[in-house]
């Protein structure tokens, strides 16, 4: 017959720390409702988003010719713009939430939004 | 030792690893999955679908939740973005490709040369040991009936299992042919491929 | 001569126990692998047994090549060899056999088995979890994180109460030489 041992300080050790550890991930997993901030773009009717970390370069089609959004290290730009002035391209990179770039002659508009942006209607541009 | 025909499909399926991980789009990734698959036919294996759909969409949902690129469209609230769907279908595509590669590749029933590949091949054998006798370990008695098998497979010897390759001359054809089709496939789709990571 | 001859003889017969062990944590992976899963990354473990009979009948060389044989062999019956799923294996294999080693040579009778399975099988899955948030799932990994260690957290109790019954009453361990 094989004698159990009993469980050691050291056994109720490990497992009380894993079920801590688990529990205070679920916490900031599904307790927090900001995710981290979405960089949302809106030209000519149509919608595009982004995470903020995401290292990328996005090309977004508007009336006069493409605007090229780059995301780099947490902050947003417009790094080449089709339109004539230019405007948008001396605008400062942004990063933080509320913030918003937008290129009035190509009918783009650039913000950084903190929450889910799901609920936001698709044609709610108000330009 | 290494160029034993037991040896072509894994020297084949080295060539064609770079095809699948190497910037493959989502098309062509499809391509190499089912060309993987006919391989698995030719070898008279059955293919199972479900548990690829189980890893595509579990796969592919978990991506959506991180929004990225032009929203198609928006379901119960969560914007559904062209870019997250490619992404998670590349990563499922890749993942199933390569399990099916990887499966191509030990089906010559490759030999490893040097002290690991003998144990490799001792451990082999008593692996069909358990495999034969699975029925003995009773739900009841596990701990018992484990061990009582452990001692027996012990006094046993077993020497390695030598399973008769296939004919080489096919093998190496049909291997020459699965790589010249999966790169083709990489080759195809990489251009019409559509932009943006 | 007759000594070195039955050095040699015995090298050969613990060679065996190694590859009989790995066997067994093939054999384990491979009913592991049949019983149906809700997701394809949630496992339960069962080939840690054959690792932490290991470190009952195993010296330290002898329980690296285990750990090696397990990975490799794996890899190979389950044809997963150059796919991620044998980076998964890799990495949660590796992490936890050492975690389960040391705790195993430096903890003696101050721990039994289950918190040395509770311990390898947290870090087995928090490895894979985060190997999975690279390749596959991105930042959503962290969402199956909760219940994929809960998972972990309760086979790994039954394992280790397993393993404790085994270590008690196994005739073939009693027969293994003491490793040194």
């Amino acid at each position: 017959m094989a004698e159990m041992k009993r469980l050691t300080l050291l056994d109720a050790g490990i497992i009380g720390i894993t079920v801590i550890a688990v529990g205070l991930l679920a916490f900031s997993v599904y307790g927090s409702r900001e995710g981290t901030p979405q960089v949302l773009i809106e030209a000519s009717g149509q919608q595009w988003i982004y995470s903020i970390e995401s290292d990328t370069v996005v090309s977004i089609p508007g009336p006069l010719g493409p605007t090229e959004v780059t995301i780099h290290q947490g902050g947003v730009h417009v790094s080449d713009s089709t339109c004539r002035n230019k405007v948008c391209e001396s605008m400062k990179t942004i990063s933080r939430i509320g913030q918003w770039i937008i290129c009035l002659p190509n009918d783009v508009f650039i913000r950084i939004e903190g929450i889910e942006t799901g609920e936001r209607e698709v044609d709610d541009v108000a330009f | 030792m290494l160029i034993s025909s037991r040896n072509i499909p894994m020297a084949a399926g080295l060539v064609m690893l770079p095809a699948v991980v190497f910037h493959s789009s989502v098309g062509s990734l499809a391509a190499q999955v089912i060309i993987f698959m006919i391989l698995q036919i030719i070898r008279g294996e059955r293919i199972r679908m479900l548990p690829n759909i189980i890893m595509i969409v579990s796969v592919t949902a978990l991506n959506l939740l991180q929004a990225h690129g032009r929203v198609l469209f928006t379901l119960w609230s969560l914007p559904i973005t062209q870019g997250a769907l490619e992404i998670g279908l590349r990563k499922a595509l890749t993942l199933i490709a390569l399990i099916y590669l990887s499966r191509f590749m030990v089906s010559g029933k490759p030999r490893f040369p040097g002290r690991i590949g003998m144990l490799l091949s001792m451990q082999f054998s008593y692996y069909n040991q358990f495999l034969q006798h699975r029925l003995s370990l009773k739900p009841g008695q596990i701990v018992s009936s484990l061990d009582a098998l452990l001692v027996r497979m012990e006094t046993d010897s077993p020497d390695a299992v030598e399973a008769a390759a296939g004919p080489w001359k096919l093998t190496a054809v049909i291997s020459a042919a699965a790589a010249a089709a999966v790169w083709g496939a990489w080759l195809y789709f990489k251009e019409t491929a559509g932009c943006c990571g | 001569m007759s000594h070195s001859d039955r050095a040699s003889g015995r090298a050969e017969l613990r060679i065996r126990s190694v590859a009989m062990l790995a066997a067994f944590a093939l054999f384990l992976s491979t009913v592991e692998y049949l019983i149906p899963r809700p997701m394809p990354f949630v496992r339960i473990g069962l080939a840690n047994l054959a690792v932490m009979i290991g470190l009952i009948a195993l010296n330290t060389r002898e329980y690296s090549l285990l750990v090696v044989l397990k990975v490799l062999g794996q890899g190979i019956i389950h044809g997963t060899l150059v796919s991620y799923v044998f980076l998964f294996s890799l990495a949660g294999t590796l992490s936890s056999a050492l975690v389960m080693y040391l705790l195993y040579r430096t903890c003696g009778k101050r721990i039994t088995f289950v918190g040395i399975s509770v311990a390898g099988a947290t870090v087995s899955n928090s490895s894979q979890l985060i190997l999975a948030g690279v390749l596959l799932f991105g930042r959503s990994a962290w969402l199956i994180a909760p219940p994929f260690l809960i998972m972990g957290l309760v086979t790994s109790v039954l394992l280790g109460l397993f393993a404790e019954q085994f270590a008690g009453s196994s005739r073939w361990l009693a027969d293994q030489e003491a490793p040194c």
